[in-house]
């Protein structure tokens, strides 16, 4: 580059070799902007304009300097293209660069995780509660003291609604947490079903103190409730009904 | 453009129209680095440099690098203008480049909406391992425990200490493998422990409740807790461990 001021020519002015030399030190090795008066001067000019623009610029680092400097650089050891995405992402997204170079914002997918990377304290929590949501982890109120249960009931305390994705759901009577009374399951005579939605879906004949169930049913709410059919004097002290996917 | 010598000038010399023109054709169309000689020469100058800058640089493609193995950015084909501006700090430590749906880049986390839905499958899950829970192998987040057997009847072997994140914890006792269990003679209690915490009791007996592998599911906060077993009217029954671990 050169820091010459490049001066206006005049009509019947004489032109000495300096002034054609000026020009050619402009235009070799750095090429730097000029103001409208032909003197060097930062920020001073374009290159192209929004409607005459460059077709390419081929340079091998590109250096964007503002407040701190970006500096584009070739690193690739062979040809890669980074084209920006022809549409922006509808919400949030992170941003990839696909094997052919191209630069893409799209969901997360299975084949971007390594196998095996995610520990239990980054899968969310599953809370539990009566009505649980996609994910939760369903416990009835639990049955208390039933006194003596006879003919064909449905046991109080044991309803538990589930959203599910379409995993299979593990249902399971289990003693009621908080030890408010000693669990007790017991009867001479019957059949304690696990209900889904009205339809009995596992029947197991008593005595049995644990009923563990692995449901295979299709994605959407569903509501699990204990029965007994048959019952003679049963007592289903302080149970809870479980259910939560798998 | 140039692709040739744009030659000295010496006092005296006639101004040949060629000379001129060779001026116009550096100046017109492709605009190409020269040496000090004048010549074209691949990388034989900047465009501006670090203390004299273009303003703006209007181009339609951008391509870094050798003609061989180019790097090359091209403007989007949107209908609209949009412009990726870069976030003004830099991410506190190794982040994911997010952009949102005006353009605008930041760093952040991967949220759950994020990631197209369904799409972790179980093998992306780390390996749960197994640890026996004592106080030399206690269970970390993430594990499994599996105490020693109850074997000779010795119920302080039904101990599992874990550490958990907050998600609902199953404690279980289970067979050990090694042989049937049952309960010896009449009636009593099992109660499962957290910490000093009674969670359950449970009644077996000799009779039809005979049987004592029970579960529970514990619903508690994250945190380290030991999880243990007592019993009451009649000795542990041997050939059990406890299990614990999180849903």
């Amino acid at each position: 580059m050169s820091y010459d001021i490049i001066p206006d020519r005049q009509d019947g002015q004489i032109i000495s070799q300096e002034w054609f030399n000026v020009l050619q030190r402009t235009l070799y090795q750095d090429f730097v902007p000029r103001s409208a008066a032909g003197v060097v001067t930062d920020l001073a000019g374009t290159l192209g304009t929004s409607a005459i623009r460059f077709a390419s610029a081929f340079v091998s680092k590109m250096i964007l300097v503002g407040q701190n400097a970006v500096t584009l650089l070739s690193g690739a050891t062979s040809a890669y293209t980074l084209t920006l995405p022809a549409a922006l992402p509808g919400e949030s997204s992170p941003f990839q660069v696909d094997n052919t170079g191209q630069l893409i914002t799209h969901g997360l997918q299975a084949s971007d995780f390594s196998d095996g990377f995610l520990t239990l304290d980054l899968l969310q929590l599953r809370p539990v509660s009566a009505s649980a949501a996609a994910g939760e982890t369903g416990e009835s109120s639990g049955t208390g003291s039933t006194g003596f249960l006879n003919g064909n009931v449905t046991v109080s305390g044991t309803s538990v609604a589930l959203v599910t994705t379409g995993r299979p759901v593990r249902v399971e009577l289990m003693p009621t947490l908080g030890n408010p009374g000693t669990s007790q399951l017991f009867m001479t005579a019957g059949v304690v079903n696990i209900v889904r939605d009205g339809t009995t879906v596992a029947s197991v004949k008593m005595p049995w103190r644990h009923f563990s169930f692995l449901d295979d049913v299709a994605a959407g709410s569903h509501t699990y409730v204990l029965t007994i059919t048959g019952a003679n004097n049963a007592i289903l002290h302080y149970c809870s009904l479980w259910a939560y996917e798998t | 453009m140039s692709v040739g010598t744009v030659l000295k000038r010496l006092a005296g010399m006639t101004g040949h129209a060629s000379w001129f023109n060779d001026w116009k054709t550096a100046l017109v169309q492709d605009i190409l680095p020269m040496d000090t000689s004048g010549d074209d020469a691949d990388l034989a100058g900047s465009i501006g440099n670090s203390s004299f800058r273009f303003t703006t640089a209007y181009l339609q493609k951008l391509v870094l690098g050798s003609a061989a193995t180019p790097t090359t950015i091209q403007a989007p084909t949107l209908a609209a203008d949009f412009g990726y501006a870069l976030p003004s700090a830099l991410p506190g430590a190794k982040s994911t480049v997010i952009t949102d749906a005006s353009g605008n880049i930041s760093f952040g986390p991967i949220t759950a909406n994020e990631i197209v839905a369904q799409s972790l499958t179980q093998i992306k899950l780390q390996a749960r391992s197994v640890h026996a829970g004592t106080s030399g192998d206690p269970v970390p987040a993430g594990g499994i425990g599996i105490s020693a057997s109850s074997g000779g009847g010795t119920v302080g072997n039904l101990s599992v200490i874990i550490t958990t994140t907050g998600r609902p914890v199953k404690i279980a006792i289970q067979p050990d493998g090694s042989g049937i269990t049952t309960w010896a003679a009449g009636s009593g209690n099992v109660l499962i422990y957290r910490d000093a915490t009674a969670l359950i009791t449970q009644e077996v007996d000799d009779g039809p409740e005979a049987s004592p592998y029970i579960r529970i599911i514990d619903n508690t906060v994250a945190g380290t807790y030991t999880y243990s077993v007592q019993v009451s009217g009649a000795p542990c029954p041997p050939n059990c461990v406890l299990a614990v671990y999180e849903l």
